[in-house]
Protein backbone atom coordinates (compact mmCIF):
# COMPACT_ATOMS: atom_id res chain seq x y z
CA UNK A 1 0.00 0.00 0.00
CA UNK A 2 1.58 3.31 -1.04
CA UNK A 3 0.68 6.69 0.33
CA UNK A 4 -1.47 9.41 -1.15
CA UNK A 5 0.32 12.53 -2.41
CA UNK A 6 -1.45 15.47 -0.81
CA UNK A 7 -0.22 19.00 -1.52
CA UNK A 8 -1.90 21.97 0.06
CA UNK A 9 -0.79 25.46 -0.92
CA UNK A 10 -1.51 28.78 0.79
CA UNK A 11 -0.91 32.08 -1.02
CA UNK A 12 -0.48 35.41 0.69
CA UNK A 13 -3.01 37.68 -1.09
CA UNK A 14 -1.06 40.81 -0.13
CA UNK A 15 1.92 39.81 -2.28
CA UNK A 16 1.75 40.98 -5.90
CA UNK A 17 2.89 37.69 -7.47
CA UNK A 18 -0.11 35.74 -6.14
CA UNK A 19 -2.41 37.59 -8.53
CA UNK A 20 -0.42 36.33 -11.53
CA UNK A 21 -0.39 32.83 -10.12
CA UNK A 22 -4.19 32.69 -9.97
CA UNK A 23 -4.71 34.54 -13.23
CA UNK A 24 -4.11 31.69 -15.65
CA UNK A 25 -4.71 28.75 -13.34
CA UNK A 26 -8.39 28.18 -14.27
CA UNK A 27 -7.48 27.88 -17.94
CA UNK A 28 -4.77 25.40 -17.00
CA UNK A 29 -7.26 23.34 -14.96
CA UNK A 30 -9.84 23.29 -17.71
CA UNK A 31 -7.77 22.86 -20.86
CA UNK A 32 -4.77 20.88 -19.59
CA UNK A 33 -3.89 18.03 -21.95
CA UNK A 34 -3.97 15.55 -19.03
CA UNK A 35 -7.40 16.66 -17.71
CA UNK A 36 -10.30 14.23 -18.09
CA UNK A 37 -12.69 16.24 -20.27
CA UNK A 38 -16.44 16.52 -19.69
CA UNK A 39 -18.66 14.60 -22.10
CA UNK A 40 -20.39 17.63 -23.68
CA UNK A 41 -17.58 20.18 -23.56
CA UNK A 42 -13.91 20.65 -24.39
CA UNK A 43 -12.84 21.52 -20.87
CA UNK A 44 -12.69 19.37 -17.73
CA UNK A 45 -13.85 21.85 -15.07
CA UNK A 46 -16.56 21.13 -12.51
CA UNK A 47 -17.46 22.41 -9.06
CA UNK A 48 -19.72 24.73 -7.09
CA UNK A 49 -19.77 28.48 -7.74
CA UNK A 50 -22.90 30.49 -6.91
CA UNK A 51 -22.76 32.65 -10.06
CA UNK A 52 -22.37 29.67 -12.40
CA UNK A 53 -24.77 26.89 -11.41
CA UNK A 54 -23.97 24.48 -14.27
CA UNK A 55 -20.24 24.49 -14.86
CA UNK A 56 -20.02 21.05 -16.41
CA UNK A 57 -22.19 22.04 -19.38
CA UNK A 58 -20.69 25.50 -19.94
CA UNK A 59 -19.00 25.66 -23.33
CA UNK A 60 -16.72 28.61 -22.54
CA UNK A 61 -14.98 29.02 -19.18
CA UNK A 62 -13.79 32.58 -19.73
CA UNK A 63 -16.45 34.09 -17.35
CA UNK A 64 -15.19 31.77 -14.60
CA UNK A 65 -11.65 32.87 -15.33
CA UNK A 66 -12.71 36.52 -15.09
CA UNK A 67 -14.54 35.81 -11.79
CA UNK A 68 -11.40 34.31 -10.26
CA UNK A 69 -9.25 37.19 -11.55
CA UNK A 70 -11.65 39.56 -9.80
CA UNK A 71 -11.33 37.55 -6.58
CA UNK A 72 -7.54 37.64 -6.80
CA UNK A 73 -7.63 41.38 -7.45
CA UNK A 74 -9.79 41.90 -4.35
CA UNK A 75 -7.20 40.00 -2.28
CA UNK A 76 -9.46 37.12 -1.29
CA UNK A 77 -7.42 34.12 -0.12
CA UNK A 78 -7.53 31.20 -2.55
CA UNK A 79 -6.18 27.76 -1.60
CA UNK A 80 -4.93 25.06 -3.93
CA UNK A 81 -4.96 21.37 -3.26
CA UNK A 82 -3.66 18.45 -5.32
CA UNK A 83 -4.42 14.89 -4.42
CA UNK A 84 -2.91 12.07 -6.45
CA UNK A 85 -2.42 8.34 -6.37
CA UNK A 86 0.01 6.01 -8.04
CA UNK A 87 -1.23 4.45 -11.27
CA UNK A 88 -1.36 0.97 -9.79
CA UNK A 89 -3.49 2.05 -6.81
CA UNK A 90 -5.73 4.31 -8.90
CA UNK A 91 -6.70 1.48 -11.25
CA UNK A 92 -6.96 -1.09 -8.44
CA UNK A 93 -9.24 1.05 -6.24
CA UNK A 94 -11.26 2.54 -9.11
CA UNK A 95 -9.97 6.11 -8.89
CA UNK A 96 -9.37 6.34 -12.62
CA UNK A 97 -12.80 7.87 -13.26
CA UNK A 98 -14.05 11.36 -12.53
CA UNK A 99 -17.12 10.28 -10.62
CA UNK A 100 -15.16 8.38 -7.97
CA UNK A 101 -13.10 11.51 -7.21
CA UNK A 102 -16.34 13.54 -7.06
CA UNK A 103 -17.78 11.19 -4.43
CA UNK A 104 -14.60 11.32 -2.36
CA UNK A 105 -14.42 15.11 -2.41
CA UNK A 106 -18.09 15.48 -1.52
CA UNK A 107 -17.59 13.19 1.49
CA UNK A 108 -14.68 15.22 2.80
CA UNK A 109 -15.97 18.71 1.95
CA UNK A 110 -17.42 19.34 5.41
CA UNK A 111 -14.12 18.48 7.12
CA UNK A 112 -12.32 20.73 4.58
CA UNK A 113 -14.58 23.62 5.60
CA UNK A 114 -13.96 22.87 9.25
CA UNK A 115 -10.18 22.90 8.87
CA UNK A 116 -10.14 26.06 6.74
CA UNK A 117 -12.34 27.74 9.37
CA UNK A 118 -15.04 28.50 6.78
CA UNK A 119 -18.78 27.84 6.95
CA UNK A 120 -19.85 24.86 4.84
CA UNK A 121 -22.38 26.80 2.71
CA UNK A 122 -19.82 29.57 2.06
CA UNK A 123 -17.29 27.21 0.50
CA UNK A 124 -16.72 27.60 -3.26
CA UNK A 125 -14.50 25.44 -5.43
CA UNK A 126 -13.70 24.43 -8.99
CA UNK A 127 -11.60 21.47 -9.95
CA UNK A 128 -10.61 18.96 -12.54
CA UNK A 129 -9.28 15.44 -12.40
CA UNK A 130 -6.39 14.34 -14.58
CA UNK A 131 -4.58 11.17 -15.40
CA UNK A 132 -0.79 11.01 -15.73
CA UNK A 133 1.99 8.47 -15.46
CA UNK A 134 4.26 8.20 -12.43
CA UNK A 135 8.00 8.40 -12.85
CA UNK A 136 9.16 8.52 -9.24
CA UNK A 137 7.30 8.15 -5.96
CA UNK A 138 8.11 11.76 -5.05
CA UNK A 139 5.29 13.62 -6.78
CA UNK A 140 7.10 14.42 -10.03
CA UNK A 141 5.15 13.83 -13.21
CA UNK A 142 5.99 12.49 -16.60
CA UNK A 143 4.50 14.47 -19.42
CA UNK A 144 3.40 11.46 -21.44
CA UNK A 145 -0.28 10.81 -21.41
CA UNK A 146 -1.51 7.29 -20.90
CA UNK A 147 -4.61 5.82 -22.34
CA UNK A 148 -7.37 4.88 -19.94
CA UNK B 1 -7.24 15.79 -8.76
CA UNK B 2 -6.52 19.53 -8.56
CA UNK B 3 -8.80 21.91 -6.70
CA UNK B 4 -9.08 25.66 -6.15
CA UNK B 5 -10.96 26.59 -2.99
CA UNK B 6 -12.14 29.94 -1.65
CA UNK B 7 -14.90 31.34 0.51
CA UNK B 8 -17.71 33.72 -0.46
CA UNK B 9 -17.94 35.18 3.04
CA UNK B 10 -17.45 38.95 3.29
CA UNK B 11 -15.50 39.21 6.52
CA UNK B 12 -11.73 38.83 6.44
CA UNK B 13 -10.28 35.36 6.91
CA UNK B 14 -6.84 33.97 7.53
CA UNK B 15 -4.99 32.86 4.40
CA UNK B 16 -2.63 30.50 6.25
CA UNK B 17 -3.68 27.01 7.28
CA UNK B 18 -1.67 25.30 10.00
CA UNK B 19 0.47 22.28 9.08
CA UNK B 20 -1.29 20.19 11.72
CA UNK B 21 -4.63 20.75 10.01
CA UNK B 22 -3.14 19.89 6.61
CA UNK B 23 -1.73 16.66 8.01
CA UNK B 24 -5.13 15.80 9.44
CA UNK B 25 -6.71 16.31 6.02
CA UNK B 26 -4.08 14.09 4.44
CA UNK B 27 -4.80 11.35 6.99
CA UNK B 28 -8.53 11.57 6.35
CA UNK B 29 -8.07 11.20 2.60
CA UNK B 30 -5.68 8.26 2.89
CA UNK B 31 -8.01 6.47 5.29
CA UNK B 32 -10.94 7.00 2.96
CA UNK B 33 -9.10 5.92 -0.22
CA UNK B 34 -7.49 2.82 1.27
CA UNK B 35 -10.57 1.84 3.25
CA UNK B 36 -10.95 -1.57 1.63
CA UNK B 37 -7.30 -2.49 2.15
CA UNK B 38 -7.44 -1.36 5.76
CA UNK B 39 -10.54 -3.47 6.49
CA UNK B 40 -8.66 -6.60 5.47
CA UNK B 41 -5.69 -5.55 7.58
CA UNK B 42 -7.91 -4.99 10.63
CA UNK B 43 -9.39 -8.47 10.21
CA UNK B 44 -5.92 -10.01 10.11
CA UNK B 45 -4.96 -8.01 13.16
CA UNK B 46 -7.98 -9.27 15.10
CA UNK B 47 -7.24 -12.87 14.22
CA UNK B 48 -3.57 -12.58 15.26
CA UNK B 49 -4.51 -10.84 18.51
CA UNK B 50 -6.91 -13.63 19.41
CA UNK B 51 -4.17 -16.12 18.63
CA UNK B 52 -1.72 -14.32 20.90
CA UNK B 53 -4.12 -14.46 23.85
CA UNK B 54 -5.11 -18.10 23.44
CA UNK B 55 -1.54 -19.35 22.84
CA UNK B 56 0.22 -17.36 25.55
CA UNK B 57 0.22 -19.23 28.88
CA UNK B 58 1.27 -16.23 30.96
CA UNK B 59 -1.71 -14.17 29.78
CA UNK B 60 -4.06 -17.06 30.53
CA UNK B 61 -2.67 -17.24 34.08
CA UNK B 62 -3.24 -13.53 34.58
CA UNK B 63 -6.82 -13.97 33.43
CA UNK B 64 -7.41 -16.64 36.06
CA UNK B 65 -5.96 -14.60 38.92
CA UNK B 66 -9.32 -13.94 40.57
CA UNK B 67 -9.92 -17.68 41.02
CA UNK B 68 -6.39 -18.39 42.28
CA UNK B 69 -6.65 -18.65 46.08
CA UNK B 70 -2.95 -18.56 46.79
CA UNK B 71 -2.44 -15.32 44.92
CA UNK B 72 -5.36 -13.64 46.72
CA UNK B 73 -3.99 -14.79 50.09
CA UNK B 74 -0.58 -13.28 49.32
CA UNK B 75 -2.11 -9.95 48.32
CA UNK B 76 -4.28 -9.84 51.45
CA UNK B 77 -1.23 -10.56 53.59
CA UNK B 78 0.60 -7.69 51.94
CA UNK B 79 -2.33 -5.37 52.60
CA UNK B 80 -2.43 -6.43 56.25
CA UNK B 81 1.27 -5.72 56.68
CA UNK B 82 0.82 -2.34 55.06
CA UNK B 83 -1.99 -1.46 57.48
CA UNK B 84 -0.02 -2.63 60.48
CA UNK B 85 3.07 -0.65 59.64
CA UNK B 86 1.89 2.62 58.27
CA UNK B 87 -1.45 3.65 59.69
CA UNK B 88 -2.66 3.49 63.29
CA UNK B 89 -4.76 0.57 64.43
CA UNK B 90 -8.46 1.15 64.67
CA UNK B 91 -9.54 -1.66 66.95
CA UNK B 92 -11.94 0.13 69.26
CA UNK B 93 -14.96 -1.48 70.91
CA UNK B 94 -18.51 -0.22 70.42
CA UNK B 95 -18.83 0.64 74.13
CA UNK B 96 -16.02 3.18 73.92
CA UNK B 97 -17.47 4.72 70.79
CA UNK B 98 -20.88 5.01 72.46
CA UNK B 99 -19.32 7.31 75.05
CA UNK B 100 -17.94 9.48 72.24
CA UNK B 101 -21.34 9.55 70.53
CA UNK B 102 -23.07 10.66 73.74
CA UNK B 103 -20.73 13.63 73.96
CA UNK B 104 -21.30 14.42 70.28
CA UNK B 105 -25.07 14.59 70.86
CA UNK B 106 -24.55 16.82 73.89
CA UNK B 107 -22.42 19.26 71.85
CA UNK B 108 -25.06 19.21 69.10
CA UNK B 109 -27.74 20.40 71.53
CA UNK B 110 -25.41 23.17 72.77
CA UNK B 111 -24.55 24.30 69.23
CA UNK B 112 -28.24 24.88 68.43
CA UNK B 113 -28.25 27.85 70.82
CA UNK B 114 -25.27 29.56 69.08
CA UNK B 115 -25.18 31.82 66.04
CA UNK B 116 -22.48 32.30 63.40
CA UNK B 117 -20.14 29.86 61.73
CA UNK B 118 -19.27 26.61 63.48
CA UNK B 119 -15.48 26.70 63.70
CA UNK B 120 -13.12 26.29 66.63
CA UNK B 121 -11.65 29.76 66.40
CA UNK B 122 -15.02 31.53 66.16
CA UNK B 123 -16.61 29.48 68.93
CA UNK B 124 -14.16 30.82 71.50
CA UNK B 125 -16.91 33.29 72.43
CA UNK B 126 -18.65 30.34 74.07
CA UNK B 127 -16.09 28.82 76.49
CA UNK B 128 -18.71 26.35 77.62
CA UNK B 129 -18.79 24.63 74.24
CA UNK B 130 -15.04 24.83 73.71
CA UNK B 131 -14.47 23.03 77.05
CA UNK B 132 -16.81 20.25 75.97
CA UNK B 133 -15.03 19.89 72.60
CA UNK B 134 -11.62 19.82 74.28
CA UNK B 135 -12.76 17.13 76.72
CA UNK B 136 -14.05 15.04 73.84
CA UNK B 137 -10.81 15.38 71.88
CA UNK B 138 -8.82 14.33 74.96
CA UNK B 139 -11.09 11.31 75.30
CA UNK B 140 -10.46 10.35 71.67
CA UNK B 141 -6.70 10.62 72.17
CA UNK B 142 -6.94 8.34 75.21
CA UNK B 143 -8.74 5.69 73.18
CA UNK B 144 -5.54 4.26 71.72
CA UNK B 145 -1.98 4.09 72.98
CA UNK B 146 -0.50 4.61 69.54
CA UNK B 147 -2.41 7.84 69.16
CA UNK B 148 -0.97 9.09 72.46
CA UNK B 149 2.49 8.16 71.21
CA UNK B 150 2.00 10.18 68.06
CA UNK B 151 0.87 13.22 70.05
CA UNK B 152 3.93 12.99 72.31
CA UNK B 153 6.17 12.64 69.29
CA UNK B 154 4.57 15.73 67.75
CA UNK B 155 5.25 17.78 70.88
CA UNK B 156 8.82 16.46 71.10
CA UNK B 157 9.51 17.44 67.49
CA UNK B 158 8.19 20.95 68.07
CA UNK B 159 10.46 21.27 71.13
CA UNK B 160 13.47 20.02 69.15
CA UNK B 161 12.89 22.58 66.43
CA UNK B 162 12.81 25.39 69.00
CA UNK B 163 16.08 24.22 70.59
CA UNK B 164 18.01 25.19 67.43
CA UNK B 165 17.01 28.81 67.86
CA UNK B 166 18.95 29.47 71.13
CA UNK B 167 22.34 28.57 72.58
CA UNK B 168 21.67 29.36 76.23
CA UNK B 169 20.16 26.31 77.99
CA UNK B 170 17.83 28.29 80.25
CA UNK B 171 16.35 30.07 77.29
CA UNK B 172 15.93 26.75 75.53
CA UNK B 173 14.00 25.31 78.48
CA UNK B 174 11.72 28.34 78.65
CA UNK B 175 11.03 28.19 74.92
CA UNK B 176 10.34 24.47 75.11
CA UNK B 177 7.70 24.87 77.83
CA UNK B 178 5.97 27.58 75.80
CA UNK B 179 6.18 25.42 72.67
CA UNK B 180 4.66 22.43 74.48
CA UNK B 181 1.57 24.44 75.42
CA UNK B 182 1.31 25.75 71.87
CA UNK B 183 1.57 22.26 70.36
CA UNK B 184 -1.09 20.90 72.71
CA UNK B 185 -3.41 23.72 71.73
CA UNK B 186 -2.70 23.09 68.04
CA UNK B 187 -3.64 19.45 68.39
CA UNK B 188 -6.82 20.31 70.29
CA UNK B 189 -7.72 22.79 67.57
CA UNK B 190 -7.01 20.25 64.82
CA UNK B 191 -9.20 17.59 66.44
CA UNK B 192 -11.84 20.13 67.49
CA UNK B 193 -12.31 21.39 63.95
CA UNK B 194 -12.87 17.84 62.73
CA UNK B 195 -15.47 17.24 65.43
CA UNK B 196 -17.21 20.51 64.56
CA UNK B 197 -17.27 19.59 60.87
CA UNK B 198 -19.06 16.41 61.84
CA UNK B 199 -21.46 18.40 64.00
CA UNK B 200 -22.24 20.73 61.11
CA UNK B 201 -23.30 17.76 58.98
CA UNK B 202 -25.52 16.53 61.83
CA UNK B 203 -27.19 19.94 62.22
CA UNK B 204 -27.90 20.28 58.49
CA UNK B 205 -29.48 16.83 58.30
CA UNK B 206 -33.29 16.83 58.44
CA UNK B 207 -33.76 13.20 59.51
CA UNK B 208 -32.19 12.13 62.79
CA UNK B 209 -29.70 9.26 62.88
CA UNK B 210 -30.35 5.82 64.38
CA UNK B 211 -28.06 4.62 67.12
CA UNK B 212 -26.33 2.28 64.65
CA UNK B 213 -25.76 5.11 62.18
CA UNK B 214 -24.39 7.26 64.99
CA UNK B 215 -21.93 4.55 66.00
CA UNK B 216 -20.78 3.91 62.42
CA UNK B 217 -20.26 7.58 61.68
CA UNK B 218 -18.62 8.16 65.05
CA UNK B 219 -16.20 5.33 64.33
CA UNK B 220 -15.34 6.93 61.01
CA UNK B 221 -14.71 10.27 62.72
CA UNK B 222 -12.31 8.64 65.18
CA UNK B 223 -10.44 6.96 62.31
CA UNK B 224 -10.15 10.23 60.46
CA UNK B 225 -8.71 11.92 63.54
CA UNK B 226 -6.15 9.15 64.03
CA UNK B 227 -5.03 9.38 60.42
CA UNK B 228 -4.67 13.16 60.48
CA UNK B 229 -2.60 12.96 63.66
CA UNK B 230 -0.35 10.34 62.07
CA UNK B 231 0.23 12.36 58.92
CA UNK B 232 0.80 15.67 60.71
CA UNK B 233 3.53 14.07 62.84
CA UNK B 234 5.17 12.62 59.71
CA UNK B 235 5.17 16.07 58.16
CA UNK B 236 6.73 17.61 61.25
CA UNK B 237 9.39 14.90 61.20
CA UNK B 238 10.34 15.92 57.68
CA UNK B 239 10.49 19.54 58.80
CA UNK B 240 12.80 18.62 61.68
CA UNK B 241 15.13 16.70 59.37
CA UNK B 242 15.45 19.77 57.19
CA UNK B 243 16.26 21.88 60.27
CA UNK B 244 18.95 19.42 61.31
CA UNK B 245 20.54 19.57 57.89
CA UNK B 246 20.65 23.35 57.97
CA UNK B 247 21.76 24.02 61.59
CA UNK B 248 24.02 21.06 62.29
CA UNK B 249 25.45 21.33 58.78
CA UNK B 250 24.99 17.64 58.16
CA UNK B 251 25.46 16.36 54.65
CA UNK B 252 22.56 14.86 52.75
CA UNK B 253 22.61 11.18 51.72
CA UNK B 254 23.63 11.95 48.15
CA UNK B 255 26.40 14.33 49.27
CA UNK B 256 27.78 11.66 51.64
CA UNK B 257 27.87 9.15 48.78
CA UNK B 258 29.68 11.57 46.51
CA UNK B 259 32.25 12.39 49.23
CA UNK B 260 32.92 8.69 49.79
CA UNK B 261 33.43 8.18 46.06
CA UNK B 262 35.88 11.09 45.96
CA UNK B 263 37.95 9.78 48.88
CA UNK B 264 37.94 6.22 47.59
CA UNK B 265 41.43 6.44 46.02
CA UNK B 266 43.04 8.79 48.54
CA UNK B 267 46.17 7.63 50.35
CA UNK B 268 46.21 7.41 54.14
CA UNK B 269 49.30 9.68 54.33
CA UNK B 270 48.73 13.37 54.76
CA UNK B 271 51.42 14.96 52.53
CA UNK B 272 50.97 18.51 53.81
CA UNK B 273 52.49 17.65 57.16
Amino acid sequence: MSNVVFLFENFNPNIRTTFFRHKSYTNYLGYSEFAIKNTNTEHGLFGIIDKFPDIENMKDIEPINQHIIKLANNKIPIFRCTISLSEYDAIRLGYDSKEKWKELFKLKLSSFADKLNVKYHDLQYCRSSSFRKWTSPFASYDLEQTKI
Amino acid sequence: MQVMIWSKQKYKMNYFVDYKEVNKMREEFTNEIFKEDLLELYKEKDITRKGIITDNKFLQEIKNVSSNKKFIKDILQYEKDFNDKKILKHNISNKKIKLVVDDLIKIKSLLKQTSGSIKYQYLKKYPNIINEVDNLSKKIIELSLECQEQVEKYIQIKQDIVSYKYQNEEKIKQAQTIEKEKAEQEILKLIGNQILNFERILLNQKLEYNQIQYINNGRQLVWNIFNTLYFTTRQEEKYLRRFELIYKKQLSKQAKKELALKKRNESSLNWEK
